[in-house]
């Protein structure tokens, strides 16, 4: 069902969360898939990483010191470059508030910790699959128009 | 984030839960961001009115009585009509072992109870983005492909019509040939079209061979261009030196486009050109020219085009010469039949000379 060509290349994954140990099961889990790893543990580096290159989708924690999750999410939201990255949040917080807040702040997603390894896995391949079939649906339309042009 | 507004449908959502409270529920959050909901309260007729009707998208409670909602995953999963339909699954909150079997048995993701409302519409949201990219992923790429076709299209179709320019300004020079090879080309691809029925050319004889005889066969005489005119507009007969010179007109025209062959090997159309061009005039007997080659050792498309060439030449006028009748010309194809002709390319035409007659009668000059 999905085109092939949808993960021709490997896809780059930052993940923001303030607690090594956090950080580390986040590492474990993805170890064993094509996906790129960069970690880090503030939102400030975080921005750093991200305009030095673009990743495909953030995993980002919403309790952190300094900047919290909602911040970053609405620093990269608020910026053209920025607001095409996928970001799913990480929380150990169940309240309906909290999870609410999440996705306004411009979230897809929301995985409440514990999460298990599926789970995690498939909306990070989901979310994935959405933002290159958007990269693809940008390439074919313009490949579109030139020919049109042509004609 | 979905953006319901520019889809062209309502996307449409079928939710299976026994509980009418839960249906109830799901329904109002749904509805009130613009889906179209159909509530079904058990897996059996869920599973009747998905194959009248697909849905875009499935909710499916997975503790329900009679069938529960792995089972009606599996039975989707396993239809080949239906297999693609995404589905959430709707769990209880923090059943690990729930959510692990939803995601194995080809759930796309699922929604907990209580229902958090913004989950429940980003989950569905997400999914019903993705089916509809795909589907416009795939009109895309279709109407893609069916541009690119079209301009390959014209593309072939404007070098053909090029070519035929050139071959009919080669013919100009000769004495009032006039529509022969449009004549020529409808006779070629006619009767090649009559010689497919036979078994022993269904597989010899394409649709790609007859395509490519009808584009070919106006290239046979190109080779005349070489021919001085002294020798090629020449009232009386030849002297045989004069004949030497003008059956170079084979050769000539076959040169001239291996010119073009060695630079596109793969070319076909150039190819079946070439062997027209060359062999045109050789005999079945052979006792014809340029490389006197006989029976089947002459290329098909050259037998086809010896009879075809000789038929429209008969029945032509020419400086030197007064045209023969439909059944005269027939009769001496039929004649020359095993010695100047392939026996059955003959028998074929006259097979169809009716046809032919109604085509050259329609084409005369």
């Amino acid at each position: 069902m999905y085109n092939k060509s949808i993960f021709k290349e490997q896809a780059d994954i930052l993940i923001v969360d303030d607690t090594p140990e956090n950080l580390d099961i986040l590492i474990q889990l993805l170890k064993n898939t094509r996906y790129n790893i960069r970690p880090v543990t503030s939102g400030k580096t975080a921005l750093q990483s991200v305009l030095y290159k673009l990743p495909d989708l953030m995993l980002i924690d919403i309790y952190m010191p300094e900047m919290d999750g909602y911040t970053l999410c609405g620093i990269i939201k608020n910026d053209d470059k920025l607001k095409n990255i996928p970001v799913i949040f990480i929380s150990a917080h169940t309240d309906p508030d909290e999870i609410s807040k999440a996705y306004s702040a411009g979230g897809v997603d929301y995985i409440i910790k514990p999460f298990n390894h599926e789970e995690v896995l498939k909306r990070i391949e989901t979310h994935l699959k959405i933002h290159f079939l958007e990269i693809e649906l940008d390439e074919c339309k313009t490949k579109l128009s030139k020919y049109e042009k042509n004609l | 984030m979905s953006n319901l507004t520019n889809q062209e449908s309502i996307p449409n959502i079928m939710i299976i839960d026994d509980m009418p409270e839960n249906l109830d529920i799901l329904s109002g959050m749904l509805e009130e961001k613009g889906y179209k909901i159909r509530p079904v309260t058990n897996g059996k007729s869920a599973l009747h009115s998905i194959k009248i009707s697909q849905p875009d998208l499935i909710l499916l409670d997975i503790n329900m009585s009679e069938m529960n909602g792995y089972e009606v995953c599996s039975q989707l999963k396993n239809d080949e009509k239906l297999k693609e339909i995404p589905i959430i699954f709707i769990s209880a909150l923090n059943d690990t072992s729930d959510k692990l079997k939803a995601f194995s048995i080809g759930g796309v993701d699922y929604i907990t109870k209580p229902f958090q409302h913004d989950e429940v519409i980003a989950r569905i949201d997400t999914h019903i983005k993705m089916h509809y990219m795909q589907i416009e992923l795939e009109k895309h790429n279709t109407e893609l492909e069916s541009l690119v076709l079209s301009q390959v299209k014209e593309i072939y179709d404007s070098q053909m019509a090029t070519i035929f320019s050139l071959a009919k300004l080669t013919e100009s020079r000769d004495d009032d040939t006039g529509r022969h090879l449009e004549r020529v080309q409808i006779v070629c691809r006619t009767l090649s079209k009559n010689l497919l029925k036979k078994d022993k050319y269904e597989k010899i004889i394409t649709t790609e061979f007859i395509d490519q005889i009808y584009n070919a066969s106006p290239l046979h005489d190109i080779g005349k261009v070489a021919i001085p005119d002294n020798i090629l507009l020449k009232p009386g007969k030849l002297t045989a030196e004069e004949f030497e010179i003008m059956k170079t007109h084979t050769t000539m025209g076959a040169e001239t486009l291996e010119y073009s062959f060695k630079l596109y090997p793969k070319n076909k159309f150039l190819k079946m050109g070439i062997d027209i061009a060359r062999h045109h005039h050789e005999r079945w007997d052979g006792s014809g020219y340029p490389d006197k080659l006989s029976g089947e050792n002459i290329p098909l498309c050259a037998r086809i085009m010896s009879v075809v060439d000789v038929y429209d030449a008969m029945r032509s006028k020419r400086c030197y010469k007064e045209p023969r009748t439909h059944e005269e010309t027939l009769n001496e194809i039929i004649k020359y039949g095993g010695t100047q002709f392939d026996p059955e390319i003959a028998m074929a035409f006259n097979d169809m000379n009716k046809e032919i007659y109604d085509i050259w009668e329609k084409m005369k000059d």
